[in-house]
């Protein structure tokens, strides 16, 4: 068992809110994201033991949605919007930024395990573009010393 | 010209507590409706106001509100689109970040003028801090009895959910949302049936924006009269506006419809960085048609564009300057589109896919003269034969990239380079 | 129903109101191309293939819509404009097929589906002659350039994505149809994958319809795939030989043999959904352990003889027989997936050249019934409803009945008025059933206090006046007799006896009286119960009560059984019945084909029969295509019995344990060697084709029996199945079918369905049952996939999916026993045992184990006793 029992409760807690426990599917997903770091198959088969659903039914939106990581990923996953809005800020250039610092390719893991970087669409934040998300937490209006003090108090962080 | 209504309070950092939204004159609105109006009475008042869908059709929300079946015996469903993942657009986020009873008394007002027990606000699943700051919002209304059972004693019951999605932009439109919301993956159903006949969990359900739904508490406090009285005939209230892109003051502005462009560019997003020229512009996100600078001047309403050949959609409005290949415009977007299609049609599907595919062999230099016709026609083989608008929006900017800036294309195909290349803020 | 009137490529048209463009033009012959649409799913519109150009009126003008439309998915309506085939709509499709071909790997020649596929057909009717897509093809695999990516996801199910057109037809129909969720699509876009849930497979009951509902070869048959091409098989229609739903299928034959079964649908039975089991349930036809020849007891061993030798030994020893003990000294016992001709002669033999009406098929039942003949009598009209009634109920009482295993597509159409009018399913058993997926609730009773829970209910709803007045039509001092008569099920002790709380019991009872329709099921459970007609009259009693004994989806179903039990008894399989289930006095115009025939009194039944064999009074026996050995249920003593006779001739197509006790044995065919019809469990007839040769020397059973009667001078002269139809015939009642090509594709179906009269309310009794003092009640069934014995197991298919028996326990029992999964227990009592490896199963009461009921190694009936009432056990670890 991989989940913890505060995640099971969590929910348990979520399905009883809806009309339909099946719709917990989503808010079950997240708890299980932000207690792993990812998602996989057999995790798929313990949420859905967690809700009362068929793993068909978790595994199925679990795969369409992008949001979840399918592998494992650093500690920190670093998500930098190359939509539009974005890409006329410098995007591209932000991205490669980040992989260069930090020495790895996108989707690839840094030696001490904290950062992942990886390519998304628009996250809703473009006039304050170039951004990026830090697990949850959105960072905007990048510049070079911006990115550099972000990334030096994540590791200092550790 | 910039008319703060909805963004009344916006600055005021503690306008998200319950009681600093109460103490100006919030959810008066509701006590009003609760007390005093039938439910009918309220989508009266939302008709009279004119207003129409801020989430990118225009639909007129007063109208949808009665498309739903009374006798029904099913129960009824609110839900508020807080999806906002069309590239351009965060307006959304601003009202649900710093206003966010606004929302909720809005929410309730509907949810009660449709009968709904229950109501909804589905959020993208990566604004975790918009979505917990309508999670605080939502517990104190609970806590001060705007929500919940027997609603200031009136008998009237609404429970309301924050739920949040999982990275897809299509679970903005509509149907796509109502499966995600049954924890389904996010694919479209075809219509009729309409949500409002067949939503969620297959019962009558309202969608609206979450822009469409916060002007409603203020229709009531000041009258449908009021609303119909801001903006244009046809476009009446006011509009926030994403401006984004080669712009000195990026952000989010609200104004009267009707607004000149050139007003949000220029007077209040201080023009082009840099000095550069205008190139192109984008306004109302990416699914909307490309203007030239010569249009700059387009007031900022349904009509108003429709007419410049273009849509107001999401209120996204994208500037680019002139170091700008717009050939990258087009495959970045192409990309989003066919990363975003939900598979659920052959020609949004496959196309989109196509698409991309050939953009990027253009863009390697692999491209021939004949695929600028076979992007045409691959346009007009997806444009109008999918099952939602996603099909429709993701020829847009290639069509109208290549209408406009064909030159570009040709230039690529035959030098394996762009005509004008990307000149934007480095990090190296 | 409304009709509406349209014009389709300048064609006026009518059609009912409600109907698709796409159907209104299917209708009238007008082709529009199709893949995710299927008339038995809802459309989702997603191929768009089927795009068409409409126009409808306003005003007095006719509009164009501003887009094309999916004719799937659009509603005909009165004065609409439909263009199939113009300018837009040609390049619209052609569009759309090339976005399909975009990504399809086009390997028709390696692929299983050529020569059968709807995408190869379309292309060619409406495709582009090229190809205008020059990116790389998407991939499912690493290797670029193959497009072999074969995944077996089930048992008998593999998948080739790259082939796949993303219909999601797979998908909806295990999920919308078959309420099962071992199939889904998975990513997104283009890279959407159809796969089973993680750790699972694709191998729920129906599973094998994904291949055929596949419109391209995506999804193939693994049992199936590379052994013939389409274009070389002939396809031959059969009827299912398990179940008694009657399945209508396809048998595709190639030189002699079998190579496949697929749909062939009947929209009032199948509606093209069979089971697995039917669709995998041929392979026992070519299965090695068929008999090919006649074999006769030689100094205590079977040997095998001529056919000549076989039937003359026959004929001395019945004549010996008849000269010692009189005719009454013969007996005969059948199975119930016989065809209608088989019974028919085998009737006329027996009645009429050798004199004895002693002939029963009720094998599985231990004791006689205490209701007896009146019951039986109405359960003639106790099945007055169709399978495609079922869908107009809005609520199903199922009791006693493991629908899903016993009626797989009576289930299925349960699960349609679900899906499709919201239709209440209630599920009272005393054992989980898996069609608890679907059920709004599901009650386990304590096992046998059915008469408690449905007399409880009865007298709930009676003492409560739940019932409604004008529905329920019955009087004050009715009611307070009844009340009074059954003052011993009161609330209380129903509740204990049954297990089911009392708030269930009251929920129950209100559900039942406020459904405006209300269908009561039961089935196996109910059917060898020892109080089964106690049971069935409550079950009137509950029917009437709340307005349902009668009306076009209201009824009580009785159901189980196999192929042909309903054609048994219409065929007088039964000792006091004749052919159409005439009874004795009229015997009249059968005598005027057959002859004489012993009308004076009726012959034994089955228990009669055992019992006449032990006093030496039958020596004589015929057991025609029933192990008995294995069937009846106390093992004991059927070999006990069974040994005792002088003579005893087996026909069937094992050597089952039955054929080896026998003196002579006789090697049938199989209903795919023969035609001949079955009767379904609706009474509807259905015809069914030879589609190969004989198997060795077998012969069915109708022919034996003709020869027989050669051999006593009474010449049948039935040279073919027809032969016999048409000696019957008229007695179905329908002028027009006197041959059998002359049943109608969709079966023969008798009009007369008999109106249940009102008897007014019956009080039962509750008789407690015998049984050992041991703690566990052991209850059987089918197994997943397979049913009845000796002929799934003999499937491999079938075997795929369970291949081994078990003895399914309750889990908080394992763990007090330190029982595991896959550790070998016994059940044991004073009649034998059994042994097999646990199965723990959540939910399974505690007191209660569960042997499925098909495997010829592990026989239920070796711990069952006639003279116990309910089969009690202790188990023991091994
Ligand atoms: C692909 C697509 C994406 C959409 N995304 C959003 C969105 O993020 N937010 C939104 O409010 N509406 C979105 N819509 C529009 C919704 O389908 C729907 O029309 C809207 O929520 C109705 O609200 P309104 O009438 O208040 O505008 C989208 C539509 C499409 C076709
Ligand atoms: S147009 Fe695209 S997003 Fe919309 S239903 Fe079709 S495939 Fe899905
Ligand atoms: S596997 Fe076959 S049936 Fe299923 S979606 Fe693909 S093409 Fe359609
Ligand atoms: S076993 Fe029954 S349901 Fe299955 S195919 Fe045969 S007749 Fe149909
Ligand atoms: S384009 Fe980057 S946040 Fe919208
Ligand atoms: S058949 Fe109509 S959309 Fe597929």
């Amino acid at each position: 068992m991989a989940l913890s029992t505060e995640s099971i409760d969590a929910m348990k807690k979520a399905a009883a809110r809806y009309p339909q426990k099946r719709s917990a599917i989503l808010p079950a997903l997240t708890i299980a994201y932000r207690q792993i770091g990812y998602l996989y198959d057999d995790l798929y088969i313990e949420v859905a033991d967690a809700i009362g659903v068929s793993p068909n039914e978790v595994a199925s939106a679990a795969t369409f949605y992008t949001m979840f990581p399918k592998q494992k990923v650093g500690k920190y996953l670093i998500q930098v919007c190359m939509n539009i809005s974005c890409g006329l800020m410098g995007a591209e250039s932000l991205k490669e930024y980040l992989l260069k610092v930090l020495n790895i390719k996108e989707g690839e893991i840094t030696e001490d395990g904290l950062f992942t970087v990886v390519s998304v669409e628009c996250l809703g934040s473009c006039t304050t573009a170039p951004m990026m998300q830090v697990n949850q937490t959105f960072y905007e209006n990048l510049n070079r010393e911006k990115v550099d003090k972000i990334l030096n108090d994540l590791r200092e962080k550790g | 010209m910039e008319k703060k209504v909805l963004f009344a309070n916006i600055d005021d950092p503690k306008q998200p507590e319950i009681d600093t939204y109460i103490s100006k004159g919030g959810y008066k609105s509701l006590e009003k409706v609760l007390k005093e109006m039938k439910p009918e009475d309220v989508i009266e008042e939302v008709k009279k106001s004119g207003i129409r869908g801020r989430g990118g059709a225009g639909f007129p929300a007063g109208m949808k509100w009665s498309f739903v079946p009374k006798d029904s015996p099913k129960p009824k469903y609110l839900v508020c689109n807080g999806d906002e993942s069309e590239p351009g657009t965060c307006k959304d986020r601003v009202l649900m970040e710093h206003d966010p009873h606004l929302v909720v008394e809005g929410m309730a007002i509907s949810a009660y003028a449709i009968g709904a027990g229950h109501a909804f606000i589905y959020i993208r699943g990566e604004f975790d801090y918009p979505a917990s700051q309508m999670r605080k919002a939502i517990d104190q209304a609970y806590e001060k009895g705007y929500l919940g059972k027997n609603i200031l004693g009136t008998g009237y019951n609404l429970e309301m959910i924050v739920h949040t999605g999982g990275g897809a932009y299509i679970c903005g439109e509509e149907t796509a949302l109502l499966n995600s919301l049954e924890g389904k993956p996010g694919q479209t159903r075809i219509r009729p049936p309409f949500p409002a006949v067949e939503g969620l969990y297959a019962s009558p359900t309202v969608v609206n924006n979450v822009e469409t739904l916060s002007n409603v508490s203020l229709i009531i406090k000041n009258g449908g009269q009021w609303f119909s009285k801001i903006g244009t005939e046809k476009s009446t209230g006011t509009r926030i506006f994403c401006l984004s892109g080669h712009v000195k003051n990026p952000g989010n502005y609200e104004l009267e419809l009707g607004t000149p462009l050139s007003y949000l560019i220029n007077d209040l997003g201080g023009g082009v960085i840099d000095g550069k020229k205008l190139k192109a512009i984008i306004p109302g996100g990416s699914s909307t048609p490309i203007l030239k600078p010569e249009q700059i001047d387009t007031p900022l309403d349904f009509e108003s564009v429709a007419q410049a050949g273009s849509m107001l959609g999401s209120g996204g409005v994208i500037v680019m300057h002139e170091d700008t290949d717009m050939v990258w415009v087009a495959r970045t977007l192409a990309h989003f589109y066919m990363h975003e299609s939900c598979g659920e049609c052959t020609p949004c599907r496959q196309g989109t896919k196509w698409i991309y595919d050939t953009l990027t062999r253009i863009t390697a230099g692999e491209g021939k003269m004949d695929d600028i016709d076979l992007l045409l026609d691959l346009c007009d083989n997806i444009d109008g034969k999918t099952i939602c608008p996603l099909g429709d929006a993701a020829v847009i900017p290639i069509r109208s990239t290549i209408e406009l800036f064909r030159p570009e294309y040709e230039h690529y195909i035959k030098n394996g380079k762009p005509l004008v290349e990307n000149k934007f803020m480095s990090f190296v | 129903m409304d009709k509406i009137k349209l014009k389709i490529d300048g064609r006026e048209i009518q059609t009912e109101k409600g109907k698709t463009v796409l159907e209104a033009a299917l209708e009238n012959g007008i082709d529009i191309p199709v893949f995710c649409y299927h008339p038995c799913l809802k459309s989702i519109g997603a191929c768009r293939i089927c795009l068409v150009e409409i126009a409808s009126p306003r005003g007095d003008q006719i509009v164009p819509w501003p887009k094309l439309a999916v004719s799937c998915a659009t509603a005909a309506t009165e004065g609409m404009e439909v263009q199939t085939h113009s300018e837009k709509v040609v390049k619209a499709r052609q569009g759309v097929l090339e976005f399909i071909l975009a990504n399809h790997p086009l390997d028709c020649p390696t692929c299983d589906k050529g020569g059968e596929c709807p995408l190869q057909d379309t292309t060619f009717k409406y495709g582009l002659d090229f190809s205008r897509f020059e990116e790389r093809k998407r991939r499912f695999i690493t290797d670029e350039n193959s497009t072999f990516d074969d995944l077996q996801i089930g048992p008998e199910v593999i998948r080739n994505q790259n082939r796949c057109i993303h219909c999601y037809r797979c998908t909806r129909l295990v999920q919308e149809r078959f309420f099962e969720q071992d199939l889904g699509h998975y990513q997104r876009g283009a890279f959407t994958e159809i796969l089973p849930p993680p750790g699972g497979e694709i191998r729920n009951l129906y599973s094998g319809n994904v291949v055929e509902y596949c419109p391209v070869g995506a999804l193939t048959n693994r049992d199936w795939r590379y052994k013939v091409r389409v274009w070389k098989t002939e396809e031959i229609p059969t009827i299912c030989r398990y179940c008694s739903d009657g399945c209508n299928l396809h048998v595709s034959v190639f030189r002699n043999k079998i190579y496949r079964i697929q749909a062939n649908t009947n929209w009032s039975i199948d509606e093209g959904l069979p089971c697995d089991i039917g669709r995998y349930g041929y392979q026992f036809a070519h299965h090695d352990d068929r008999l090919t020849r006649p074999m006769i007891r030689k100094d205590d061993e079977l040997v095998e003889c001529s056919w000549n030798e076989a039937l003359t030994v026959i004929k001395n020893k019945i004549d010996q027989t008849v000269k010692s003990l009189g005719s009454s000294g013969v007996a005969c016992l059948v199975g119930e997936s016989l065809s209608n001709e088989d019974y028919y002669t085998i009737g006329r033999f027996f009645r009429s050249v050798i004199g004895t009406n002693s002939i029963d098929h009720r094998i599985y039942r231990k004791k006689k019934l205490s209701f007896g003949e009146d019951v039986v009598k109405r359960e003639l009209c106790w099945n007055k409803l169709d399978i495609a009634d079922l869908e107009k109920a809005d609520q199903f009482f199922i009791l006693g009945s493991d629908l899903h295993a016993e009626n797989p597509i009576t289930a299925l159409r349960v699960l349609k008025a679900k899906r499709f009018s919201d239709a209440r399913i209630m599920l009272l058993n005393p054992r989980p059933t898996h069609l608890n997926r679907a059920a709004d609730e599901e009650h386990i009773y304590s096992a046998y206090s059915e008469v408690f829970l449905l007399q409880g209910l009865v007298r709930l709803i009676v003492e409560k006046k739940m019932y409604d007045p004008d529905k329920a039509n019955i009087k004050d001092d009715e009611a307070k007799a009844f009340l009074k008569e059954t003052a011993d099920f009161d609330f209380k002790t129903v509740s204990e006896k049954t297990g089911i709380a009392p708030v269930d019991l009251e929920t129950i009872a209100r559900s039942l009286c406020e459904a405006e329709n209300t269908i009561f099921i039961s089935g196996e459970n109910v059917r060898i119960h020892y109080q089964r007609d106690p049971i069935l009259i409550s079950l009137y009693n509950l029917a009437k009560l709340t307005g349902n004994l009668n009306g076009d989806a209201s009824g009580i179903l009785m159901l189980g059984g196999e192929s042909n039990s309903k054609g048994c008894y219409l065929f007088g399989m039964r000792p006091d019945r004749l052919p159409y289930d005439k009874p004795f006095e009229q015997a009249e115009e059968l005598k005027s084909s057959w002859g004489e025939i012993a009308t004076d009194k009726p012959g034994y039944d089955t228990i009669d029969i055992l019992q006449k064999i032990n006093d030496e009074k039958i020596e004589c026996g015929f057991l025609l295509g029933l192990d008995a050995a294995d069937h009846y249920p106390d093992s004991e003593y059927i070999n006990n019995t069974l040994s005792k006779l002088d003579f005893m001739v087996v026909a069937d197509l094992f050597l089952t344990d039955t054929a080896r006790l026998a003196d002579v044995v006789l090697p049938i065919s199989s209903h795919f060697e023969s035609d001949g019809t079955f009767v379904n469990w609706e009474g509807v007839l259905q015809k069914f084709s030879k589609s190969i040769k004989n198997i060795g020397e077998s012969m069915p059973l109708w022919e034996i029996f003709s020869k027989l009667s050669t051999m006593f001078d009474a010449d049948f002269n039935f040279k073919t199945a027809d032969d016999i139809f048409r000696h019957f015939a008229p007695m179905l009642g329908q002028e027009s079918v006197s041959r059998m090509a002359a049943i109608p594709k969709d079966g023969l179906r008798s009009e007369k369905k008999i109106d249940y009269p009102d008897l007014g309310l019956m009080a039962v009794k509750y008789r407690k049952p015998s049984h050992e003092d041991l703690p566990l009640t052991a209850l059987s069934g089918n197994g997943d996939h397979h049913f009845s014995r000796n002929f799934s197991t003999r499937c491999e298919s079938l075997n795929n999916f369970l291949a081994d028996p078990y003895i399914a326990i309750n889990d908080k029992l394992a763990e007090d026993m330190t029982i595991s999964e896959g550790d070998l227990i016994k059940l044991e009592n004073s009649s034998g045992k059994i042994v097999a490896k646990a199965l723990i199963w959540q939910n399974l009461p505690e007191d209660v184990v569960f042997v499925p009921d098909n495997f010829i190694e592990v026989k239920v009936s070796m711990i069952r006793s006639k003279d116990n009432d309910i089969d009690k056990v202790k188990m023991v670890k091994m």
